[in-house]
């Protein structure tokens, strides 16, 4: 058997030889536009040749390299020198090469470190991933995260694309991972609808729990809610602005009580007609005793004004109510 | 829970008082020279709070023995005296906050008796009516099986005129302490709640029938009571069931025995949430409307617990008008609403206390 068989080489390798279809070993899941990498290759020729791993009868697998590939395919260049491994390379050191070699250039995404993390784990335990994630990841990975990040890599699909296209946080990811598979899939469809930050989509999640929770109900009976369907299902409505109605909805069922009094009191105060520059602000939660009064006032006849419409006020109903909630 | 390991601190000497835990637990003792050995032995477990609940240290109070309850400036306190005799409890009741109180947690018996004496009579010799209690960071009465302390601190209190001791459990482990000269001096008082909160939160208590019947004998042997609505717990329907809880103590003990009654909605710090969600899975318990009260505890939404409240004291008030019905930690708004009046002045309440501790304690009146 030739020496060359055993160890990698640069060799010349027809395009056509090389699996296109085969992305096992693809770590980047941004879709690139590789027109201007076509064109830096016409004008600089390829800097860095792709790694390539030798597969049945006389093809190639990608290991590094797809989008130069791509641009060479673009360039309708017909070959390329590129690194070949060795056929009796482990699946496990292809995986190590194509992570090193990406991570060396870009900083991985979660959803990326989701994905090679999962790849490592059919071969090693996380400790060993941890002890060898400097060198192959470029950074060092506690096994806590790694636990963390393995832990969302068996969810359900979007949910790679929501963390990679940041529309999930990991947090809230970690925090679905605990909810049935029924459930979790509807969380990530809630999230691939609406746009939330981190603590407003946790803030959705505890909510679901605790009402489901406390009525002795699946998250999923409270996320099929028709109010909550209604809000997703509309499509003249920005994602952000469905966040908050989504957000103000469950608060609303979770707090029943403390809701339907702040209403009480915002229309109460709304119904005494204060104008732009006088506010009345209940005690926070109700809970505290002092109500605020504050107003604003450009010159003498402003505050003169605000002062009658104090006084007018003063022994409205309206306002004895609002501070006996 | 029952106590399956017994630590004991290695210049404990080994006495009469330490000899009685011994013989009652009937584990040998395991001797510690650092307390670092118990903490280990707890926090390797898998759920350290339950291992604490079955690990019994006896060591010695290195801090102080008598203190005034901490109470927070927010909301009215009732200058309680804490008598620290011990720590954390055998029951397990989910909402318990000596579960994230204590870290970690660790099931402690004081021992030294001469020197809980000696502490004690210092008070006894003060011009001034002290109201003094066990339950603050233990159950008062969990130590009575395995201990002499509850005998002693009955003994102890009858010899004097000042003080009174308040026990506060959710056992029934009163045999001992019934055929006691007790004097009056001593108040044996119950935790109560609905069955259901009992049942779902409350694991390893008396039911609330048998604290009741234990509050029936106690009487009979001529001590005095009290009852505490602490912590209420909302849910639908709550309402009519306290109602039956007051219904239920008034048929088994005259008000006339009942030193006070003393409600409080539950409240906790936020860290013990994730205890409970961890701890108790099936537990509803935090999802009630809570919000961060002034004291940074949670709280339910105050105006469900006025309304609550409201319900209560109008029972109790229908059954026992001269009873002295208190808030633990609520502010002047509750008080006001519920009760007509506010205690506004500092130490006003410890005062009304202490008046009520006085006349059904017969304690020197001239110091009030």
């Amino acid at each position: 058997m030739p020496n060359n068989l055993f160890r990698d080489n640069i060799l010349n390798i027809d395009i056509k030889d090389i699996n296109l279809a085969d992305e096992r070993y693809k770590v980047s899941l941004s879709k690139t536009d590789i027109t201007t990498l076509a064109n830096s290759i016409n004008h600089t020729g390829l800097l860095y040749p792709s790694i390539l791993r030798p597969a049945d009868n006389n093809t190639y697998i990608i290991v590094s390299g797809f989008n130069r590939v791509s641009a060479l395919i673009k360039n309708d260049i017909p070959n390329t020198l590129a690194i070949t491994l060795s056929p009796n390379t482990s699946e496990l050191d292809c995986y190590k090469k194509a992570i090193a070699a990406y991570a060396s250039k870009h900083a991985l995404t979660h959803a990326e470190l989701i994905v090679c993390l999962k790849h490592l784990k059919s071969f090693c335990d996380e400790q060993t991933i941890s002890d060898m994630s400097l060198a192959i990841f470029n950074t060092q990975l506690n096994i806590r995260f790694i636990k963390d990040l393995l832990c969302i890599a068996d969810m359900p699909e979007p949910a790679l694309d929501l963390i990679h296209n940041a529309n999930m946080s990991i947090k809230s990811a970690k925090r679905i991972t605990g909810f049935s598979i029924q459930a979790s899939a509807m969380f990530l469809n809630v999230f691939s609808k609406i746009k939330a930050s981190s603590s407003k989509q946790l803030e959705i999640i505890t909510y679901v729990f605790e009402i489901s929770a406390r009525d002795g109900i699946k998250p999923e009976t409270v996320l099929n809610d028709q109010n909550i369907q209604s809000i997703l299902s509309n499509t003249d409505t920005p994602a952000g602005v469905k966040a908050n109605e989504i957000r103000t909805f469950l608060y609303e069922k979770r707090f029943p009580s403390l809701f339907s009094t702040r209403q009480k009191v915002k229309e109460q105060i709304k119904a005494l007609k204060l104008g732009n520059t006088i506010k009345l602000t209940p005690p926070e939660n109700f809970e505290g005793p002092n109500y605020t009064l504050s107003f604003t006032a450009k010159n003498h006849k402003e505050f003169q004004s605000n002062i009658q419409k104090l006084n007018s006020i003063s022994q409205n109903d309206r306002l004895k109510q609002i501070f006996t909630p | 829970m029952k106590i399956d390991t017994l630590f004991i601190d290695a210049d404990i000497p080994i006495n009469d008082e330490v000899q009685y835990i011994i013989s009652k637990l009937g584990i040998p003792p395991i001797q510690v020279k650092e307390s670092q050995f118990v903490y280990a032995h707890i926090n390797d477990a898998h759920d350290p709070i339950l291992k604490a609940k079955k690990t019994l240290y006896i060591t010695t109070n290195r801090g102080a023995i008598i203190k005034e309850c901490p109470g927070t400036s927010e909301y009215t306190c009732c200058d309680y005296t804490i008598l620290h005799t011990g720590t954390f409890c055998t029951m397990d009741c989910s909402y318990c906050i000596l579960q994230a109180y204590f870290h970690p947690p660790v099931l402690q018996y004081f021992a030294g008796l001469d020197l809980l004496g000696s502490s004690l009579k210092k008070r006894f010799e003060q011009d001034k009516i002290f109201r003094i209690g066990t339950g603050e960071y233990t159950d008062s009465l969990i130590w009575e099986k395995i201990s002499l302390m509850p005998k002693f601190l009955v003994e102890t209190f009858a010899e004097q005129n000042n003080c009174v001791l308040e026990l506060k459990t959710k056992t029934t482990n009163i045999d001992s302490l019934l055929p006691l000269e007790h004097n009056g001096k001593t108040i044996l008082s119950w935790s109560v709640n609905t069955p259901k909160v009992i049942n779902s939160e409350e694991k390893g208590t008396a039911s609330l029938t048998a604290r009741l019947e234990a509050a029936k004998k106690s009487q009979e042997s001529g001590y005095k009571l009290a009852f505490h609505f602490d912590p209420l717990v909302i849910y639908p329907g709550c309402e009519q069931e306290y109602e039956n809880i007051i219904e239920q103590i008034f048929n088994h003990v005259s008000p006339d025995n009942i030193v006070w009654i003393s409600i409080g909605s539950f409240r906790f710090m936020p860290d013990l949430k994730p205890i409970i969600q961890s701890r108790f899975k099936e537990s509803t318990l935090c999802y009630g409307e809570f919000i961060c009260g002034l004291d940074n505890k949670m709280r339910y939404f105050k105006l469900l617990r006025i309304a609550l409240y409201k319900k209560i004291i109008s029972c109790i008030k229908e059954h026992a008008p001269q009873v002295l019905v208190y808030f633990c930690m609520e502010d002047e708004q509750v008080w006001e609403n519920c009760m007509g009046f506010f205690p506004k002045k500092e130490g006003e309440l410890g005062r009304l206390l202490d008046k009520s501790a006085a006349i059904h304690c017969n304690l020197n009146k001239s110091l009030l």
